[in-house]
C-alpha cells in the first residue's frame, strides 16, 4: 500500500484490507455532510444523521440512506451520483463535491456493511499489547516497539542514534531551555557508565530549569499574561501563578492534583494559600475593567473563555461554536455548552463588592527566595566549619609584650594600674552565651570615669548587637568623644573563640575572632591621640554600672587566657594568609545576610465560589440578552454521566475530570507532551481530537501512553523520561533518502525531526552563550531592552522602562507579558500574546526575524558580549578562541573547513595589513554575531 | 530537492555574486515565505511560495489591491456625510425613546440624552450630486469618484471589539484580520515588500493601536500586517547596530550563508535554505525599505498636493506612503488615523482631524486615478463606528458617543460605483432605515470585488471552516457594485 495514501487517512483502497469508519468513512462524512446531518438539531435536514447509525441504518423499505450490504439500493448512493442538481448531494450551492475516490469509500464501506465506530478519541484508550518488531537491538521502551513495528511494516527502518554531543545539545535544550556547557558535553562524552544517558537525564530532569522550561508550555495553555487585555490592557499581578506552576512542575506534582488545584483549589477543605493561588488559572482570562465595558456582557466573555479552555486542554476539542449553535461535527449541543458553562458561572465576578476586577487574595512570597537563601547559608556554614578547623591554632600576645595576664575572672585591686592612655592590645579565650557581659573594664559611664572597655554586646546599649564584640574608648582630650567598634560576629554562641581588640592611639581600631580580623566590624567616632584615665580598677570579667564596684555584666561561661599589651601587636596575633579561606566565608555569609528577603505580597486574582447559586441559561446565537432554557450543572452528554453521578459545581467537575475514566483528558495531554520533542503531535491537530481533526499517526501508541500515564498515577515527569530516553528521540536528524521519497512529512520518525528553537529559548541561549543570563527563579515580571516609544506610537497606556541589572538578562519566561503588545522581538519569534489559550505556536522563518536576531540592541550585545568572555577566557589564539566558541554555541568543535571560513573572516579583519583594521573585539563581535544567527544554533537539533 | 529549494539556491548564489543590491530583487518577502513549523506545515504546499492558498481567483476579480483609511475612534456620519434636517430641528429635544428599544445603552452616555444637529453645511457635488459637508471641502471635489453607504451597522459600541469586528467579522481577539486574509488567499505580488503593511498616525491621546489590528489569528504568522514606525527605522530593527558597517554585515551573511548550507548537506532538513532565503530577503529589505518610505524622491508638486512633510510623520505623509506601496503592488495598506473618539469637544475635534485628513485623502484618491491605479484598488474609508446623533454634553463643549446602529463609509476604485449614494438611516440619523449594509455584507463585498467567494473562502482550525464571514448570514452587496 502506497504509504501517503494511509497517512493520509482517507483512502484504503487497497483490495485485502477492510474499510474502517474512523479512519475512512467518518472523515468524509464530518467534512461533507455532517454540518446537515450531524449533530445539530437546528441546522439538520431531513431528519437525517449519517453520525448515528439509527438514523442513517435501514432497510430498502424504508428508503433508508443507508441499507447495508446494499450499496444499490442505499439512498445515500443514489444521491450522491445524482446527475440531477436538485437532488445531487452534497448540494452544489454548498461547493463541497465529493471525489471519486471518497464516492468509491462510502460505497465499499455500504457493501461491507456499513459498520459505524464510535469515534476513536470517545472510546476508552485500552493497555494495548506492546508489538514485536522484527529488528530487536533497537528499541529501548515500548515507544520504540510501536515506532518501530508502524516503520517497518511501511519497509522503513530507524536512523542510527546521533552523536553524543548532539544528543546531549538536543536533550538540554529541550528539558531545560538552554544550551549545555562545554565542561557538561565533556562529562557526558568521556561518561564511561553504561547508562550515562539515562544518568544525563536524571540529571536535567531535576534541575529547576526543567520545571521552567515545562511550565512555558503550560503558560501558554493557561492564557497567561501579566496584563489584563482589551484596551486598557492594565497590568495584574498574577505572576505568583506562574511561579506556582514552576513549583508544582518542579516537585512533579500529579497531573490529576496539578488539575484539580487550578480549577478549583479554592474550594477545597481549609484551602492553603497555595491551593488558592493556583486557581488563578482561570482568571488568566482576559477582563475588561474599564467604564465603557458593559459588565455583564464582559463577565461573560470570561466565563465563556473558561469554558472554551478546558475543551481545548483537557478535551482537545473545540467547544466554541457550541456557544451559538449545536457543534456541526462533534456531539457537542449548545445545552452542554450552556450546562458546563453553568459549573463555572458561580464565581463572585461583577457581583456587589468585586466590581469588574473579581476577587483577589493578598498572597505573601518569601518561598523560594527564602529557602533558596537558607540553603546557601547552611552550605556556606558548613563550609566555613571546615576552614576554621584547618586553620593552625590561634596565637595570644607575646609574653614578651604582655603586661597583664589572668586566667579567670577578677578585679586587680589599685586603680592606678592598667591606666593606659596610648596604644593598647588585649586578647581573652571566651565560652559563653551571654549577650551582654564585660570582659576587660576600666570605664564606667554612668559614673563618668570613663577609659576603655572590652566585651560583648556593649553592656546593652542600643547601638551594639547582643552576643556581639565591642570595644570603647574615651578621649583623654573630650570625654563625652572617643571612638566605639562593634563586631560583626555573634561570639556568644557556646562555643570557643579566641577574641582580640588593638587599639593605636590617634590611628586605628581593630577586633579580632580567632585569629581573623573582623573587617565588617563597625566603627564611629573618630580615634583618640590618648585615652582618657579613669579611677576605676580594672575589673576582668566584670563591668560598671555607676558605682565603684565593678558588679555589673557579669562574665558566666568560660573566660581565661586574658592578656593586655600596652603595645599594638595585632598582627602577631593574626592568622595571614591561612585564613583567607575563611574570610571569603565570612563576608559571602554577611552578604548573605545584608540582602534581606524583602517580603513581597500582591494582589492576585483567584477564583472565589459565590455562597447562591448564579442562575445560567442557554444563551440563544450566543448572546447573554436572549436567554433560553435554564440550565444546571452537567457535562457534556457525550461523556455519559448518570444525573446521579453529575458534577455540581467545579470542584467535583474537576474531580471528575481526572477519576482517569476520561477517553480524552490523558490522551490530549500525552500528545501535546509528545509535540513538544517532536514538533508535531501523534495527533498532529493537538488542539483537535475531534471528527475534523487528525486521525493520530500512531493510534495503538498514544492509548499505550494514556493508559501509562493514568497507571503511573498521573505522572508526568514520567511520560517525558520514556519519550526522550527512547531510541526514537536519540535518532539522528539527518533526513534519509528513503524517508524523504516515501514520507516526506517524517509520519513514521524514521529519523529524528529537527525544531527551530521556541522564541524565548532563542534568547536566553543566546544570553547563555555569551555569559550574560542571571538565572533567577520567578518574581515580578522584567523589562529587558525594548525599542524606545514602542507603545505611544500605538497610544497604548504605560511606559516601558528597561530594568536595570541582572534583571534585564533573565529568562525570557519572565519579561513583562502584554497581551496587546507583547515585546516585538519575542512576537516576531513567534512567542503568542496569550490573548487565548494556545495549544500549538505557529513557526515562522521570516525576515523579520533575521533583523531581530542580527539588529536588536539584545541580541548584539550578546555578541558583543560572547566575544568579550572569549577574548578574556582564551589568549592570544584564534584557532583555540574558535574552537571554545564552537562549543559553547553549537556544543562542538568547528571542522576544518569551518575553521578555516572562520579564522579567515577574522584574520582579515584584524591583520595590519588590512584596509580597514579592527580591534580583535570588533572581528570577534562579527564572527559572534554569524555564530548566534546560524540555523544551527536557533535550530534543536 | 523541491522546486522551491532550487529557486531558493540559485537566488542564494546569485547573491553570494554580488550582484546588484537594488533591481535584481526576485526574492520572496516575509508574507511569501513557506512557514518553518512542522505542526503547522500538514496543509502547507512548499512550492507556492508566490501564490495565495487560492491557486485562481472564484471569478474575476474587479480589485486588485486595497487601501483602508481606517478612521480610529469613530468618525460622525450626522457631521460628514448624512445630513438630517429633522435632527437639526429637534436640537436639544430628549431622545425619543422608541430609538432606544431593544438594545444596549450608550457606550458612555447614562440617561435620556438630547438630541444633537449638526452645525455644518452640507451640498450636493459633482455631476453625481453626492452629499459632502464643509468639513471635507477637497473631498467634495472629487465626490464622483465615491460610493458613499449611509447604512451602516455593526455589533458593539466598545472601540477595540468594534475594531475586530471591522478587521475581522467577530468581536473576538485571536481571529485573522481583512489584510491577512487576502495575504493569504491572494499572496504577494512584490517580491521584496510585506503584503501586508499598516501605516499609523493621529492624536496620541487617541484610542490605543493594538497588535491584534493587524492579526494573523489563526493563519500563519507570515500573514500579519507589519506596522511601518514612524521613527528614523520604518521597520523595527532595520538598521544594523552601530559599529556594524555594510560591508561587515554583507561578510557576516556570506559567512552565515555558508555555514548553513554547510548544515543542510550534512542533515538535508530544507527550512535551512529557507533561512538563508530570508536572512538575504532582510539584507534587501534593509535598503529597499528606507527607499520605499523616502518621500523626498516625490516631486515637489506631489508633496504640496497630499499636504505633506517628509521631516515630521502624519497622517498625509501616510496616505502618500501608501501611494508608493500600492505601485509596489503591495496587497493591502491599512492606515490608522487616531483621533477621531470625540466625546467632549467634537467641534474641534472633527475639524481637526479633517483638516489633517481631507486633503490627503483626496490628493491620494486623484493621483491614484492619474496613475491608472484606481482602477483595480479599493479604497475603503470609515471608523469601528460612527456618532451618537445626541449629545455628550461636557462643560461648555460637547462630544458624540460610539454609535454602531447606523453610520456612513464610503468606498472608491476597484469595481465599485462612482458617484453614487446607498441606503439612508433614519430621520435622526439613528439606526438604520433603509438597505442595512453589515460589517459582514461589507466583508462579503470586499472579497467579491478582489474574486473571492466569501462562502468558499475558509480556513481549517481546530476543526472549523472558518473564513472572514461565518455561521451569520453575510451578502454581496450587487448595489455597489460598478
Amino acid at each position: 500500500m502506497a504509504l501517503a495514501l494511509v497517512l493520509s487517512g482517507q483512502s484504503r483502497t487497497h483490495a485485502e484490507l477492510p474499510i474502517d469508519f474512523n479512519q475512512d468513512v467518518q472523515p468524509i462524512l464530518a467534512d461533507r455532510c455532517y454540518a446537515c446531518h450531524g449533530p445539530d438539531e437546528h441546522s439538520r435536514e431531513a431528519d437525517l444523521r449519517l453520525d448515528r447509525q439509527d438514523s442513517a441504518l435501514g432497510t430498502n423499505e424504508q428508503g433508508a440512506a443507508i441499507v447495508p450490504g446494499k450499496s444499490d439500493v442505499s439512498e445515500l448512493v443514489r444521491r450522491i451520483n445524482s446527475g440531477d442538481q436538485g437532488e445531487i448531494m452534497p448540494p452544489s450551492e454548498l461547493h463541497k463535491p465529493l471525489t471519486d475516490e471518497q464516492k468509491r469509500i462510502l460505497i465499499r464501506w455500504i457493501d461491507e456493511g456499513a459498520t459505524y465506530q464510535e469515534h476513536w478519541s470517545l472510546v476508552p484508550p485500552k493497555r494495548v499489547d506492546v508489538p514485536r518488531p522484527r529488528k530487536t537491538d533497537w528499541p529501548r521502551n515500548p515507544i520504540d516497539h510501536f515506532i518501530l513495528a508502524r516503520a517497518e511494516s511501511e519497509d522503513l527502518s530507524p536512523s542510527r542514534t546521533a552523536n553524543l554531543a548532539t544528543l546531549i545539545r538536543r536533550a538540554t535544550l529541550d528539558l531545560t531551555g538552554l544550551p549545555p556547557t562545554p565542561e557538561e558535553v565533556d562529562a557526558f562524552v568521556i561518561d564511561p557508565r553504561k547508562n550515562a544517558y539515562e544518568f544525563l537525564i536524571a540529571r536535567l530532569m531535576s534541575t529547576t530549569a526543567y520545571a521552567e522550561r515545562r511550565a512555558q508550555d503550560w503558560l501558554d495553555l493557561a492564557r497567561y499574561a501579566d496584563t489584563r487585555g482589551f484596551a486598557d490592557d492594565q497590568t495584574r499581578e498574577i505572576w505568583p501563578y506562574r511561579d506556582w506552576v514552576v513549583q508544582a512542575i518542579e516537585q512533579n506534582m500529579r497531573f490529576d492534583e496539578f488539575t484539580i488545584l487550578q480549577l478549583a483549589g479554592d474550594m477545597l477543605p481549609e484551602a492553603s494559600d497555595e491551593q488558592r493561588l493556583a486557581t488563578a488559572f482561570h482568571r488568566n482570562a482576559p477582563q475588561a475593567k474599564g467604564q465603557t465595558y458593559p459588565t455583564e456582557e464582559y463577565r461573560i466573555k470570561g466565563v465563556v473563555d473558561r469554558v472554551n479552555t478546558i475543551g481545548r486542554v483537557w478535551f482537545g476539542l473545540t467547544l466554541d461554536c457550541a456557544q451559538c449553535h449545536d457543534h456541526k461535527f462533534d456531539p457537542i449541543s449548545q445545552r452542554d455548552y450552556y450546562s458546563l458553562m453553568a459549573i463555572f458561572n458561580n464565581v463572585e465576578h461583577g457581583g456587589s463588592g468585586f466590581g469588574q476586577g473579581g476577587p483577589t487574595m493578598n498572597y505573601t512570597i518569601a518561598a523560594r527566595d527564602e529557602s533558596e537563601r537558607n540553603a546557601q547559608r547552611t552550605r556556606l556554614e558548613s563550609d566555613l566549619t571546615a576552614a576554621r578547623n584547618e586553620l593552625p591554632p590561634v596565637r595570644s600576645i607575646d609574653s614578651k609584650q604582655v603586661i597583664g595576664s589572668w586566667s579567670a575572672p577578677t578585679v586587680v585591686e589599685d586603680p592606678g594600674k592598667f591606666s593606659i592612655t596610648g596604644d593598647l592590645t588585649m586578647t581573652a579565650k571566651i565560652r559563653t552565651t551571654d549577650s551582654v557581659a564585660d570582659i576587660v573594664s576600666k570605664y564606667d559611664w554612668r559614673g563618668k570615669q570613663r577609659s576603655y572597655v572590652f566585651g560583648i554586646g556593649g553592656e546593652g546599649d542600643t547601638g551594639s548587637l547582643p552576643g556581639h564584640l565591642y570595644f570603647w574608648v574615651s578621649s583623654k582630650l573630650h570625654p563625652f568623644a572617643g571612638v566605639t567598634v562593634y563586631g560583626s560576629q555573634n561570639v556568644s554562641d557556646g562555643k570557643v573563640h579566641r577574641v582580640a581588640v588593638e587599639f593605636v592611639a590617634g590611628h586605628s581600631v581593630r577586633l579580632f575572632v580567632d585569629g581573623i580580623e573582623d573587617t565588617a566590624a563597625r566603627v564611629t567616632g573618630r580615634v583618640p591621640a590618648s585615652i582618657a584615665e579613669s579611677n576605676r580598677r580594672l575589673a576582668i570579667g566584670a563591668g560598671y554600672q555607676g558605682g565603684n564596684e565593678p558588679d555589673g555584666y557579669q562574665f558566666t561561661g568560660e573566660l581565661s587566657e586574658i592578656r593586655i599589651s600596652d603595645q599594638a601587636v595585632g598582627d602577631s596575633i593574626l592568622h595571614g594568609e591561612a585564613a583567607n579561606k575563611v574570610i571569603e566565608l565570612q563576608a559571602a555569609i554577611s552578604r548573605l545576610d545584608a540582602q534581606k528577603s524583602k517580603k513581597l505580597v500582591a494582589n492576585v486574582p483567584i477564583m472565589r465560589e459565590r455562597s447562591e447559586r448564579r442562575e445560567t441559561f442557554v444563551h440563544l446565537r450566543g448572546s447573554f440578552l436572549t436567554p433560553g432554557d435554564r440550565v444546571t450543572p452537567a457535562v457534556p452528554a457525550v461523556f455519559s454521566v448518570s444525573n446521579t453521578f453529575q458534577p455540581r459545581n467545579r470542584l467535583e467537575f474537576a474531580r471528575w475530570l481526572v477519576d482517569g475514566k476520561n477517553p480524552l483528558v490523558a490522551r490530549v495531554v500525552v500528545n501535546r507532551f509528545w509535540q513538544g520533542y517532536f514538533g508535531r503531535g501523534l495527533v498532529a491537530t493537538a488542539d483537535d481530537f475531534g471528527a475534523q481533526g487528525k486521525p493520530p499517526s500512531h493510534p495503538k501508541l498514544l492509548d499505550w501512553l494514556a493508559v501509562e500515564f493514568v497507571e503511573s498515577g498521573w505522572d508526568m515527569k514520567h511520560i517525558h523520561r520514556l519519550i526522550v530516553t527512547s531510541a526514537t528521540y536519540r535518532q539522528s536528524a539527518r533526513v534519509p533518502a528513503k524517508s524523504r521519497q516515501q514520507d516526506p512529512e517524517n509520519l513514521l520518525l524514521s529519523h529524528m525531526p529537527r525544531v527551530r528553537l521556541p522564541a524565548e529559548q532563542i534568547r536566553d541561549q543566546a544570553l547563555a552563550i555569551s555569559g550574560l543570563l542571571v538565572n533567577k527563579v520567578g518574581g515580578p515580571p522584567v523589562f529587558p531592552a525594548h525599542p524606545q516609544d514602542y507603545w505611544q506610537q500605538r497610544a497604548l497606556p504605560g511606559k516601558w522602562t528597561d530594568s536595570q541589572g541582572g534583571d534585564r538578562h533573565r529568562k525570557s519566561m519572565y519579561t513583562y507579558w502584554r497581551r496587546m503588545a507583547l515585546h516585538p522581538s519575542l512576537e516576531l519569534l513567534n512567542a503568542p500574546a496569550r490573548e487565548n489559550c494556545v495549544v500549538r505556536r505557529a513557526i515562522s522563518n521570516v525576515p523579520t526575524q533575521a533583523l531581530v536576531l542580527m539588529n536588536d540592541p539584545i541580541f548584539h550585545e550578546a555578541a558583543t558580549v560572547f566575544a568579550s568572555r572569549l577574548l578574556r577566557e582564551v589568549k592570544n589564539d584564534d584557532a583555540k578562541r574558535l574552537e571554545r566558541a564552537f562549543r559553547l554555541a553549537l556544543a562542538r568543535s568547528p571542522d576544518n573547513t569551518e575553521r578555516d571560513r572562520f579564522l579567515e573572516f577574522i584574520g582579515n579583519k584584524t591583520s595590519p595589513s588590512s584596509t580597514a583594521k579592527l580591534s580583535d573585539h570588533a572581528a570577534w563581535s562579527l564572527a559572534c554575531g554569524v555564530l548566534l544567527n546560524l540555523d544551527e544554533t536557533v535550530t534543536r537539533p | 530537492m523541491s522546486e522551491l529549494n532550487t529557486i531558493q539556491q540559485s537566488i542564494a548564489r546569485r547573491t553570494f555574486l554580488k550582484e546588484s543590491a537594488m533591481g535584481l530583487c526576485s526574492i520572496a518577502l516575509a508574507s511569501m515565505l513557506p512557514s518553518a513549523g512542522r505542526a503547522d506545515q500538514v496543509d502547507t504546499d512548499r512550492n507556492n511560495v508566490n501564490q495565495g492558498e487560492l491557486a485562481e481567483p472564484h471569478f474575476p476579480a474587479r480589485a486588485k489591491r486595497v487601501i483602508f483609511l481606517f478612521m480610529a475612534g469613530g468618525p460622525s456620519h450626522v457631521d460628514l456625510f448624512d445630513p438630517k434636517p429633522h435632527l437639526n430641528k429637534m436640537d436639544g429635544k430628549e431622545i425619543p425613546a422608541e430609538l432606544l428599544k431593544d438594545h444596549q445603552q450608550f457606550a458612555l452616555i447614562r440617561g435620556m440624552p438630547a438630541l444633537k444637529g449638526s452645525p455644518y453645511k452640507f451640498d450636493r457635488h459633482g455631476e453625481s450630486g453626492t452629499v459632502i459637508s464643509e468639513l471635507m471641502p477637497h473631498l467634495a471635489t472629487v465626490a464622483d469618484e465615491l460610493t458613499v453607504i449611509r447604512s451602516m451597522k455593526t455589533t458593539t459600541n466598545v472601540h477595540d471589539p468594534g475594531v475586530n469586528m471591522m478587521n475581522c467579522g467577530s468581536v473576538l481577539f485571536g481571529r485573522p484580520t481583512l489584510g491577512a486574509w487576502l495575504s493569504y488567499g491572494l499572496g504577494s505580488e512584490n517580491q521584496n515588500l510585506p503584503a501586508y503593511i499598516v501605516l499609523t498616525s493621529g492624536a496620541n491621546d487617541g484610542q490605543p493601536l493594538l497588535q491584534s489590528f493587524w492579526g494573523n489569528g489563526f493563519l500563519d504568522s507570515r500573514h500579519q500586517g507589519v506596522p511601518f514606525l514612524s521613527g528614523p527605522d520604518p521597520v523595527l530593527h532595520l538598521a544594523n547596530p552601530s559599529g556594524v558597517s555594510a560591508l561587515h554585515r554583507r561578510e557576516q551573511l556570506d559567512l552565515m550563508a555558508w555555514m548553513n548550507r554547510h548544515q543542510h548537506r550534512q542533515v538535508g532538513d530544507p527550512e535551512i535554505l529557507t533561512r538563508i532565503a530570508s536572512y538575504e530577503m532582510a539584507y534587501r529589505m534593509q535598503s529597499s525599505v528606507p527607499e520605499l518610505t523616502d518621500l523626498t524622491q516625490e516631486s515637489k508638486e506631489t508633496i504640496e498636493s497630499y499636504g505633506a512633510d517628509p521631516t515630521k510623520p502624519s497622517f498625509a505623509n501616510n496616505c502618500l506612503l501608501a501611494r508608493r506601496l500600492i505601485e509596489r503592488d503591495v496587497r493591502f495598506v491599512q492606515l490608522y488615523d487616531r483621533g477621531w473618539d470625540s466625546h467632549t469637544d467634537i467641534q474641534r475635534e472633527h475639524k481637526r482631524q479633517c483638516a489633517a485628513a481631507d486633503k490627503p485623502i483626496t490628493a491620494l484618491l486623484k493621483d491614484l486615478k492619474q496613475r491608472n491605479l484606481l482602477q483595480d484598488t479599493l479604497v475603503i474609508w470609515g471608523g469601528e463606528f460612527g456618532r451618537t446623533p445626541v449629545a455628550q454634553i461636557s462643560g461648555k463643549t460637547y462630544g458624540r458617543d460610539h454609535h454602531p446602529h447606523g453610520f456612513t463609509m464610503w468606498m472608491a476604485g476597484g469595481g465599485v460605483k462612482s458617484g453614487f449614494t446607498f441606503g439612508s438611516t433614519d430621520e435622526f440619523g439613528y439606526h438604520v432605515a433603509q438597505d442595512t449594509v453589515h460589517v459582514r455584507d461589507l466583508h462579503a463585498t470586499i472579497l467579491h470585488l478582489l474574486g473571492i467567494d466569501h462562502h468558499r473562502f475558509k480556513h481549517k482550525f481546530k476543526g472549523l471552516d472558518l473564513g472572514l464571514t461565518g455561521v451569520d448570514p453575510a451578502r454581496v452587496v450587487r448595489e455597489l457594485l460598478a
